[in-house]
C-alpha cells in the first residue's frame, strides 16, 4: 500500500495534464495536477501541484484562503508559474491536508480570531 | 481504448485551443469532430470514439517527469510538435478565451500556444481563427491585433 491514497476520480485536465481528484465537500475537489493518469511510483518527497475546484472550475479564493490558514503552513508550498500562483502538498503530507479539508467546510467559511475555519456560524 | 498508432510526422493539421466543457460545441464538435482534427488532448473512457482516436496526448506527452517540471515539458513538445512537424493547418477556437484567466485549470496552454503562433510568423501564416465554430475572415493584421488583445495580462 502506497503512500498517496487513491484518487476518487481521474481525467484528463487539459493539455499534456491529468488531474487526480479527491472530493472533499459541497462539490469541492482537490484536484492533484499529475502527467500520468495513473501513479506509477511512491515517492514521499514528491511535490504534488494542485488545485481547488468548486463545481468543477477552479477556485482560487479556497486556494488563497487555505493558503492563508496558520495550520497548513507546514504542509504547504507556493510556487509560480508564470503569473499564476500554484499550491503544492509533498506526498507524504496529503493525507493529512486531506484530512483537514474534509472536515472543514471551506463554503461560507470565516476565520476565528485563533485561527480556526468556521462556517460562519456563531461559535457557543 | 485501444487505436492504431499515429504516425505524428504525417499530421499535417490539428485544432488547438481551450477543452472544457464551455468549448464542447465550438472545439470538440466543431472543429475536432466536424473537420476531424487531431487535437492535444488524451483519450477518455467516455468520449466518442472518434475524439478518441484522434487524440495527440498519449503520443505527445508520454514518459514526461512529474511535478513542476511537467509544465515546462509539456510547453517544449507542444512547441517542438507545432514548429518541427509537417503541419500545413492550424484551426484555432478562440470562443471563451476572453473570459479565461490564463492560469491552471483556466486555458493556461490554449494561451501558450496563442502566444507562439502569434511569436512565430510561420505558425501565423497558416492559423485560422474560429469564434463559435465560425471562421474569423479577417486580414492578417486585424488577426494579429485581435490574438495580441486576448493575450494580455495572460501567461
Amino acid at each position: 500500500m502506497g503512500a498517496l491514497r487513491r484518487p476518487d476520480w481521474t481525467e484528463p485536465m487539459g493539455t499534456g495534464l491529468w488531474g487526480l481528484g479527491y472530493r472533499l465537500r459541497d462539490h469541492q475537489n482537490l484536484v492533484l495536477l499529475s502527467n500520468e493518469s495513473l501513479r506509477r511510483s511512491d515517492d514521499p518527497d514528491r511535490l504534488w501541484p494542485f488545485i481547488l475546484t468548486q463545481d468543477r472550475r477552479r477556485n482560487k479564493r479556497l486556494e488563497q484562503f487555505i493558503a492563508s490558514q496558520g495550520k497548513f503552513s507546514l504542509l504547504l508550498e507556493h510556487q509560480k508559474l508564470g503569473k499564476d500562483d500554484l499550491l503544492c502538498v509533498h506526498e507524504r503530507d496529503l493525507n493529512e491536508l486531506l484530512a483537514f479539508l474534509e472536515k472543514q467546510p471551506l463554503e461560507n467559511r470565516g476565520e476565528t480570531e485563533d485561527g480556526l475555519i468556521t462556517d460562519g456560524q456563531p461559535r457557543s | 481504448m485501444q487505436n492504431p498508432p499515429i504516425d505524428i510526422a504525417a499530421i499535417d493539421q490539428v485544432a488547438l485551443g481551450p477543452f472544457g466543457e464551455r468549448n464542447e460545441q465550438s472545439f470538440w464538435i466543431a472543429l475536432v469532430e466536424g473537420k476531424r482534427l487531431h487535437h492535444l488532448g488524451f483519450r477518455k473512457a467516455d468520449a466518442p470514439a472518434l475524439r478518441n482516436k484522434l487524440a495527440l496526448g498519449e503520443v505527445l506527452f508520454h514518459g514526461g517527469p512529474g511535478g513542476l517540471a511537467q509544465f515546462q515539458f509539456i510547453e517544449d513538445e507542444s512547441r517542438r510538435f507545432l514548429t518541427t512537424g509537417k503541419l500545413k493547418r492550424l484551426y484555432f477556437d478562440i470562443t471563451n478565451m476572453d473570459t479565461l484567466s490564463g492560469s491552471v485549470g483556466e486555458g493556461r496552454f490554449a494561451f501558450i500556444e496563442l502566444k507562439m503562433i502569434l511569436e512565430t510568423e510561420n505558425l501565423f501564416r497558416i492559423t485560422s481563427f474560429y469564434k463559435d465554430g465560425k471562421y474569423i475572415r479577417t486580414t492578417h493584421d486585424k488577426s494579429r491585433l485581435m490574438v495580441s488583445k486576448l493575450l494580455e495580462g495572460k501567461v
